[in-house]
Formats: C-alpha cells, sequence, structure tokens
C-alpha cells in the first residue's frame, strides 16, 4: 500500500498528464469521406422554403383576432353614434309610468 | 481582412478554400471533440460532423469572432450533445454490459500480452482511464476550459470568445478546474491504484 507522499506524487504526475492531453491525428482517410459527404450535400436540391402548419396556425390566430378586435371596436363605435340619450323632458314625461304616485301603493 | 476574403470564398462555395481551411484545423478540432468523447473513432465522426456544419452555416457566420473560434465553438457545442446523447444511452446499456461475454475484456488482455511491455501498457491504460473518468466528473464550464487550456492551448483570449464568457471569469475557471481536478482524483485514487 502506498503511503501519502507516494499517492500525491502520482497524484502529480497524473495531473500532468491530464493537462498535456492524448493528441490524436486524423486517420488517412478522414478527407475523402469528408468530400464524399461534402459532394453528397451539394448534389442535394435545395427544398423550397414551405411554411409549416404551425406557423400557418400562428398566423391565422393573429388575423382572427385583429379581425374580431376590430369588429369589436367597430361595434362600439357604432352603438355609441346610434343610440340617442334620452333626455330629461323624456324621462320626466313618463315618469308616472315608471314611478307611480306612492299613493296608489298606499291607499 | 485576410480572413474576410477567405471567407468569402467559403461562402461562394470554393470548394479549393473549403479543403484549405479543413487541412489547417482538422486536427486541432479532432483533439477538441477527442478531449470529451474519449474515443477516436466517435471524435473523427464529430470532426466530419463540425467541417459540415461549417460548410453548411457559413454563410450565417457573422464575422465577430475569428472563423477558428467560431468553429471551435461548433466543436465544443457538437462534443457536449453527442455526451448529454451517450449519457442516456449508458443507463439502458448497462444491463446488457452486466450480461455480455467476457471475450472481448479477454482479447483486450490478449493484445495487451502480445505488447513489448504488457505490463506497462496495461499501467498505462489504468492511468489514462483513471484521467478520464476525473475529467468527466468536473463541472461542464470547468471541462471546458480545462480542455481548452492545458489540453489543446488555446489563449485565455480566445476560450473567453468560445465560452462567451469575460477573461476574468475564464482565467477563474482554469484555476478553479486544476483544482478540482486534483480534489476528484484524490478521491477515487483508491478506487483504481
Amino acid at each position: 500500500m502506498k503511503n501519502k507522499n507516494d499517492i500525491q506524487k502520482h497524484i502529480d504526475k497524473l495531473l500532468e498528464s491530464a493537462e498535456e492531453g492524448e493528441k490524436i491525428t486524423t486517420s488517412a482517410s478522414f478527407m475523402d469521406s469528408l468530400n464524399s459527404k461534402l459532394d453528397a450535400l451539394d448534389q442535394t436540391p435545395q427544398a423550397a422554403k414551405v411554411y409549416s402548419m404551425n406557423v400557418l396556425l400562428k398566423y391565422a390566430a393573429i388575423f382572427l383576432i385583429i379581425v374580431l378586435n376590430v369588429g369589436v371596436v367597430a361595434t362600439q363605435f357604432g352603438s355609441t353614434t346610434t343610440v340617442e340619450i334620452e333626455s330629461s323632458d323624456t324621462i320626466s314625461e313618463f315618469s308616472d309610468e315608471y314611478f307611480p304616485d306612492y299613493t296608489t301603493y298606499t291607499e | 481582412m485576410e480572413e474576410h476574403k477567405f471567407i468569402q470564398k467559403l461562402r461562394a462555395g470554393d470548394r479549393g478554400a473549403f479543403n484549405e481551411l479543413v487541412l489547417a484545423h482538422k486536427d486541432a478540432i479532432l483533439n477538441v471533440c477527442y478531449g470529451y468523447v474519449k474515443n477516436a473513432d466517435e471524435a473523427e465522426d464529430l470532426t466530419q460532423e463540425v467541417f459540415l456544419e461549417v460548410y453548411k452555416t457559413i454563410s450565417k457566420f457573422q464575422e465577430q469572432s475569428a472563423l477558428s473560434t467560431w468553429m471551435y465553438r461548433i466543436a465544443v457545442s457538437k462534443s457536449l450533445d453527442a455526451l448529454k446523447h451517450k449519457k442516456s444511452k449508458k443507463r439502458a446499456a448497462f444491463f446488457e454490459k452486466r450480461t455480455r461475454s467476457e471475450s472481448a475484456d479477454l482479447e483486450m488482455e490478449q493484445k495487451a500480452g502480445d505488447s513489448p511491455d504488457p505490463e506497462a501498457t496495461l499501467e498505462q491504460k489504468q492511468q489514462r482511464e483513471f484521467i478520464d473518468h476525473c475529467l468527466m466528473q468536473l463541472a461542464e464550464t470547468q471541462r471546458t476550459a480545462f480542455i481548452l487550456s492545458q489540453q489543446d492551448g488555446l489563449s485565455y483570449k480566445e476560450i473567453a470568445d468560445v465560452m462567451d464568457k469575460s477573461l476574468s471569469s475564464v482565467e477563474s475557471l482554469v484555476h478553479r478546474s486544476k483544482q478540482s481536478l486534483r480534489k476528484i482524483m484524490t478521491e477515487l485514487y483508491r478506487d483504481y491504484f
């Protein structure tokens, strides 16, 4: 069994080895293999950009939201311009109907 | 300026320029990948993937860093992805490994026996396994800083660009990685030797 000093010395050596790392080089067939992959890549026809269903759905949702918002705003705008606010005279004209005399209930 | 012209050639699909790039950097990229995966064949496959990625995406390279730094970044990223993929596979392979025949181990021992000094070869192999195992225990950022600075000899500035960190944090990472590695080695030493 190694003593503490020996272990520390060995660890120092191992650390040095770790720092140096193990150097390797590419194999002889590396360039040929890479070039054939690049050739295959060059020959692949460029696909036209097709929007996925998800993108279409996003656009559809945004369009729908805009249409609904515009619709709501237009309705609000229309209703505020067409609704006539009844004047106090009109209200008082029918006040008896709305608020019958108190005595009719108490009699 | 020279590099800019070279990049323009690459963007134009100049295969001669691309081969020049590959020849100049293939071993450096290979050793970055090997620093992570510790398997020569796998590292070579990853190196090819790095160059294919460079070839495909050179038009998107914005030249905010050196071309080599960008390639190192791709190499680190691909290596880390490969390691993550490996980890998830490792669990599934665990039981298979336990039940496999011992013929492979026997073959390895026989191979070691054929070498001039089988004992020294085995010891070397054991030490390499120990170092690799300890390196794998480092935190991801510390491991990257250690591999790039110590094993691949990149400057702190280059590592800072690759890792997208400040110079001071890279200095600190490298320092801490060495400390951590020593601690891990001390803890695991008895399991190996």
